[in-house]
């Protein structure tokens, strides 16, 4: 390259195809490249390399994540309620429920899933009825736990929160998108209620 | 501090496509790429705490997703009675539709032969689109070596696009 006073350092020019200089330095590499064939010639080299990686390995950004990166089977639709059922608890009950459930949403495949919507939906239909919000109330939490496994097809469990002031109300089967689903209901002392 | 795992875990999460393709664009094959990424995202998750809110969290990945990647290379080197496989990539990573795929083609298979350095350089801020500041410290060298290696890299497949397309294209140069 040309050592003229106003010389372009090599850098300048693959900056410039980087869209990485400001606007002075852009006008005048700009001016140089136009005043030099060879600048020119690397510049639109570049360019054309870098349409050409883009074109070839941004498809890849469209592509459906992989099952290797999401939890297997039916560890991932475990996980999906154990979400389902942070979300709805961040919701009702703010953050310091959701800090202790915090461990079972440690995946990140969970964050492209319409679980959290629907338990949020769920949450609004069920929790205010007063004559019917289960399916199944809890003196037959037996039943309730094990009815609601068969359908999903995996060991569900309906968690303990009398520690937080919660007990069970009961729990209902539901439809997701995914294929079937479970609610349990929860409710205190002053009839706040929460739902997994 | 009660508030903040959720949205660090969806920023986390909005850059696993971007990981995908910067490792695909790394190592060639798919199931390879995405086994690095899911390691990546294990080690993430588990240092969640390391991560400073408000830096940046692409680079913080990435520097994770490299280094994992340096650690495999080692290990694939140090591996007693394994033949030394060459990481680079193969075929193109997808089918390009359009009709410069033949350009494009040439292109990648140009760019498999480039050293790692210059790939891993040349990636991060033509797909990432990373400042050369950024792209340095994910690689953990000085800017100076960065603009070194992007600068190398690509006057190299550019000696090599003009060499192959003497025939086809003519250029004068």
């Amino acid at each position: 390259m040309t050592d003229s006073p106003d010389s372009v350092r090599k850098a300048e020019l693959h900056a410039y195809v980087d869209g990485l200089l400001d606007p002075e330095r852009r006008r005048a590499v700009a001016a140089h490249i136009a005043a030099h064939p060879e600048a020119a010639r690397r510049v639109a080299a570049y360019e054309r390399q870098k349409k050409a990686l883009r074109a070839l390995l941004d498809p890849v950004l469209d592509e459906a994540l992989p099952r290797a990166l999401r939890p297997p089977g039916a560890m991932r639709r475990r996980l999906h309620l154990a979400w389902a059922a942070a979300a709805a608890v961040l919701l009702v009950a703010g953050g310091a429920i959701g800090w202790q459930l915090r461990g079972l949403t440690q995946d990140g495949a969970l964050a492209d899933s319409d679980v959290p919507r629907l338990a949020a939906v769920a949450h609004t239909v069920f929790a205010p009825q007063r004559r019917h919000p289960v399916e199944v109330a809890a003196n037959e939490e037996a039943h309730l736990v094990a009815w609601l496994s068969k359908v999903i097809g995996a060991p569900l469990r309906a968690p303990h929160l009398a520690d937080l002031g919660y007990a069970l109300v009961g729990g209902r089967l539901l439809s997701a998108p995914e294929g079937p689903a479970a609610q349990f209901m929860y409710e205190d002392a002053k009839s706040r209620r929460i739902t997994l | 501090m009660l508030f903040r795992m959720p949205d660090v875990r969806h920023l986390i999460v909005d850059q696993i496509p971007h990981l995908r393709r910067y490792a695909r664009a790394l190592v060639g094959d798919r199931q390879q790429a995405d086994d690095l990424v899911q390691d990546c995202l294990e080690r993430a998750w588990s240092r969640m705490h390391l991560w400073t809110v408000g830096t940046n969290i692409r680079a913080w990945l990435f520097t994770i997703l490299h280094n994992l990647h340096l650690n495999d290379a080692r290990k694939r080197r140090n591996a007693p009675g394994m033949i030394p496989l060459e990481p680079g990539p193969g075929d193109p990573p997808v089918r390009p539709t359009q009709e410069d795929g033949l350009e494009f083609r040439c292109m990648w298979r140009a760019f498999s032969t480039l050293p790692e350095p210059q790939r891993a350089a040349i990636l991060l801020i033509t797909l990432e689109e990373m400042s050369y500041e950024e792209a340095a410290a994910v690689l953990g060298i000085p800017v100076g070596t960065l603009m070194s290696r992007v600068h190398r890299g690509r006057e190299r497949l550019r000696s090599l696009i003009r060499e192959s397309g003497d025939e086809t294209a003519g250029d004068p140069s």
